[in-house]
């Protein structure tokens, strides 16, 4: 490439004048330098007369281009001092320099070695050409060097780009990645310790902390798992329910979803257009009009869907503790929102599992709700059954439910993490007691009481009857066991929303037939529960004022329920949110002691240990 | 091309600069510092040295690219070894565009946020007001908000325009920074 000559001697004859202003035609001559030096270390093993030649000239060449865009200082002779980004230099023949955005830093003209802070501000000069004749130095700090050319510009930030937490902290100098070796003790660790984690439930067999513990530090545990669990009674029954458990679970798992992150996990190509991206997968919004599975318009849609499916839909869910609720699976109808849908989603008994995506899903958003409902009303039942409770009462409840247009019998067995209960037959019966539960929660019984009867009642209390006639009704969306929510029922309008829709009673939803175990021993009582008493916060549902996508659970309710998180900045949600997430947080769950001032979700049924975390044992 | 003031160090222009030798430099500015060298063209002079007595390890060093005409005292440290550049350096030119296109930018950036013909006390003015208000310089008033105009000599009592409670808080909030900048003024 050639030089322009005519760039170098424009800044000979101008003599004194060596600075410029910005002017296009130097920028294009400098354009043309800059990519000089690339052509010229190509060029120069053909020894272009007048190019530099040799491998000295290409160290040369090869420094002047890694300092491209580098932030350079400049001196002149005059004692002047810049600074610019480096653009380019003529380096084919006396290496002058361009700088752009440039600033004198220190001025050696006439005026003499002035200050910079006396200076009354220029503003940068945008083109700034320099000849050799005056430059002395340029000084680059911290210049990238190396043989890969890469890291000349990885350097900088590159915005727009997505940048790793550890590409951004990283220094060039640390290793990308490196070859992992196995780590080979040396011979001074305590044996016994290979296994130590690879089963987690292995207490008591291979490593129990609290003995080693003692033993090392003297330290008494007073640590007791059925304060965080609910003792599961391995009864004469428990193989008998295990198998059931394990059959429903397979079942549930093998049904047909129209979910798509419950789809997912199982496995099954929902969508055959795989061009869905991950932000339309599990975060989009969908368009409030799209009232087919997922009822809700929030984000995690699915999930909420999956939810409420989990805890109404699959007529099985309901069987579980809660009582009458979820006879309505299809509350949803009586939730304002498009809680319909969700019922309607819910029909084929998806189960539990699903409830445990969705629930875990949603954040902070409506389905949160939701499923804290769920999760509320699971935990109630939940905690207070055991699984073999469960089986018992279950058997008991359905007799003593049946009333529920639903016949939501299996329902508990098969739910809940169909995972989880793949461990144990109890905690099979757990898990699917969870989903049940959740499902309940949607339906918003669940008062906590175990017993069907109780639950009844409460739920006549709670809900303001509306709920379902018997207890079927109840299925409102979400609505937490109802307890705290306050019930849905849409049937009850005098406390209610009168916008709410109606419900609907579906005559196909499988009746829940909540299993006695029900409510454990919430202390929640009803003290804490927090109703609709305060209508205030709660937005009208149906419009989701707030976005939540949780609507549709309450459609009565609206007022509570939802979102506890904007109207009371009370933290209720953490706690409570744990139980939506059930199965994937185990951690959350345990020890929650109920709150008895719990505002928002009915607390009570929160309390309870998470059911999910039952079956975690 | 070399007009009046020509180099000084017209005996050492000659001299080759071997890589890796180590030398202490000063040049006509004044200026002194140790580097080693790096590279050297002598067609146009000019040599590459990074600076210090030691290479530094990594890849980023502090780089002096100096005029060897102008260098009027050097004189020989000793000899290093490492090799600084390999043989098969190359250059990423795209990474390096991007990286100057962002540095403009940045710099550009940094520009609007000089005022052109403002004293270093304006613009002390400016950068405190600028972390709570956005702010933008009109010739040498500072105008806050699009709305409001600070003029010289920035005083509480030199702000215009904007609603009454756009102006009370630009007030109030410069005479904090007065206050905390320890100025002189009302």
């Amino acid at each position: 490439m050639n030089m322009q000559p005519g760039y170098a001697s424009k800044s000979s004859t101008n003599g004194s004048q060596y600075m410029r202003g910005e002017r296009e035609g130097v920028s294009n001559k400098a354009k043309s330098t800059k990519s000089h030096p690339a052509n010229t270390l190509n060029a120069v093993s053909n020894g272009e007369a007048g190019s530099l030649k040799g491998h000295l000239g290409d160290g040369l060449v090869y420094l002047t281009t890694c300092k491209i865009g580098h932030t350079v200082e400049v001196h002149l002779k005059n004692g002047s001092v810049y600074s610019g980004i480096f653009h380019a230099a003529d380096v084919e023949k006396d290496f002058g320099i361009i700088l752009k955005m440039a600033s004198m830093i220190k001025d050696g003209g006439v005026r003499g070695h002035k200050s910079r802070p006396e200076f009354v501000r220029k503003p940068p000069s945008k083109t700034l050409i320099i000849p050799a004749n005056e430059l002395v130095q340029v000084i680059a700090k911290d210049l990238s060097i190396s043989s890969d050319g890469m890291s000349n510009a990885v350097q900088s930030e590159k915005p727009g780009e997505l940048l790793t937490d550890s590409s951004i902290s990283k220094s060039f100098l640390v290793d990308q990645g490196r070859e992992l070796q196995p780590w080979i003790p040396d011979g001074d660790v305590p044996q016994g310790l290979d296994n130590v984690f690879d089963d987690p439930w292995k207490r008591g067999r291979g490593w129990d902390q609290f003995k080693v513990n003692e033993s090392l530090f003297g330290v008494k545990s007073t640590f007791d798992e059925e304060i965080y669990t609910t003792k599961l009674d391995r009864g004469i029954r428990t193989r008998e329910l295990e198998e059931r458990a394990q059959r429903i679970a397979r079942e549930i798992e093998g049904e047909n979803t129209r979910d798509l992150h419950v789809a997912e996990e199982r496995g099954f190509q929902l969508n055959g257009k795989f061009d869905i991206d991950e932000e339309s997968k599990y975060s989009a919004v969908l368009p409030v009009d799209s009232f087919d599975d997922s009822g809700f318009d929030e984000e995690d849609d699915k999930s909420l869907d999956t939810c409420n499916d989990e805890t109404f839909g699959g007529p099985s869910t309901s069987t579980v503790q809660k009582p009458a609720s979820f006879s309505g699976q299809k509350p949803t109808s009586s939730s304002g929102k498009g809680y319909e849908e969700l019922r309607d989603a819910s029909q084929p008994s998806r189960n539990n599992t699903n409830v445990d995506q969705s629930c875990s899903k949603s954040d902070d958003h409506a389905q949160h709700h939701s499923s804290e409902q769920r999760s509320k009303d699971f935990p109630a039942p939940g905690s207070s059954i055991s699984e073999s409770q469960l089986g018992e009462r279950r058997n008991k409840n359905n007799s003593e439910f049946s009333h529920s247009n639903k016949s939501a019998e299996e329902s508990v067995s098969g739910h809940g993490d169909t995972k989880e209960g793949a461990k144990l037959g109890g905690s099979g019966g757990t898990s699917a007691w969870k989903t049940v539960a959740e499902k309940e929660k949607q339906v918003g019984e669940v008062s906590g009481k175990p017993k069907s009867e109780s639950f009844a009642g409460q739920s006549a209390s709670r809900r303001s009857s509306e709920s379902r006639p018997a207890p079927s009704t109840s299925s409102r969306p979400g609505l937490s066991p109802s307890s705290s929510i306050g019930s849905l029922s849409s049937s009850e309008k005098s406390t209610l929303n009168p916008n709410a829709k109606e419900f609907k009673l579906n005559p196909n939803a499988k009746s829940f037939k909540p299993t006695a175990a029900a409510r454990p021993q919430s202390p929640m009582a009803d003290t804490s529960f927090y109703y609709p008493a305060a209508p205030a916060p709660v937005q009208q549902m149906p419009g989701m004022p707030l976005g939540y996508g949780i609507q549709p659970q309450y459609p009565g309710q609206q007022q509570m329920i939802y979102y506890p998180g904007h109207q009371h900045p009370q933290a209720f949600y953490p706690p409570n949110a744990q139980p939506q997430y059930p199965q994937q947080q185990q951690p959350m769950m345990l020890g929650r002691q109920p709150r008895p001032q719990m505002v928002y979700m009915p607390p009570p049924p929160f309390q309870q240990e998470n059911p999910y975390n039952q079956g975690r044992e | 091309m070399d007009p009046a003031g020509a180099t000084v160090a017209n005996d050492i222009g000659g001299e080759k600069f071997p890589v890796g030798n180590i030398y202490s430099v000063k040049v006509i500015t004044g200026d002194e510092f140790r580097g080693i060298v790096m590279a050297y063209d002598p067609i146009p002079n000019f040599v590459v040295f990074e600076e210090g007595s030691k290479p530094r390890d990594g890849h980023a060093k502090n780089t002096r690219m100096v005029n060897a005409s102008f260098i009027t005292g050097l004189s020989y440290l000793g000899k290093t070894e490492d090799p600084l550049l390999t043989d098969d350096c190359w250059v990423n030119l795209d990474g390096l565009r991007a990286k100057e296109a962002l540095a403009i930018r940045q710099a550009e950036a940094e520009a609007e946020r000089m005022g052109v013909g403002v004293t270093a006390e304006a613009q002390s003015i400016f950068d405190a007001l600028s972390k709570t208000l956005p702010v933008q310089w009109e010739n040498s008033d500072i105008l806050v908000m699009k709305e409001v105009r600070v003029r010289s000599p920035y005083l509480s009592d030199c702000v215009f325009g904007g609603t009454d409670a756009a102006n009370n808080r630009v007030k109030k909030v410069l005479e904090l920074v007065r206050r905390r900048l320890q100025l002189v003024g009302t």
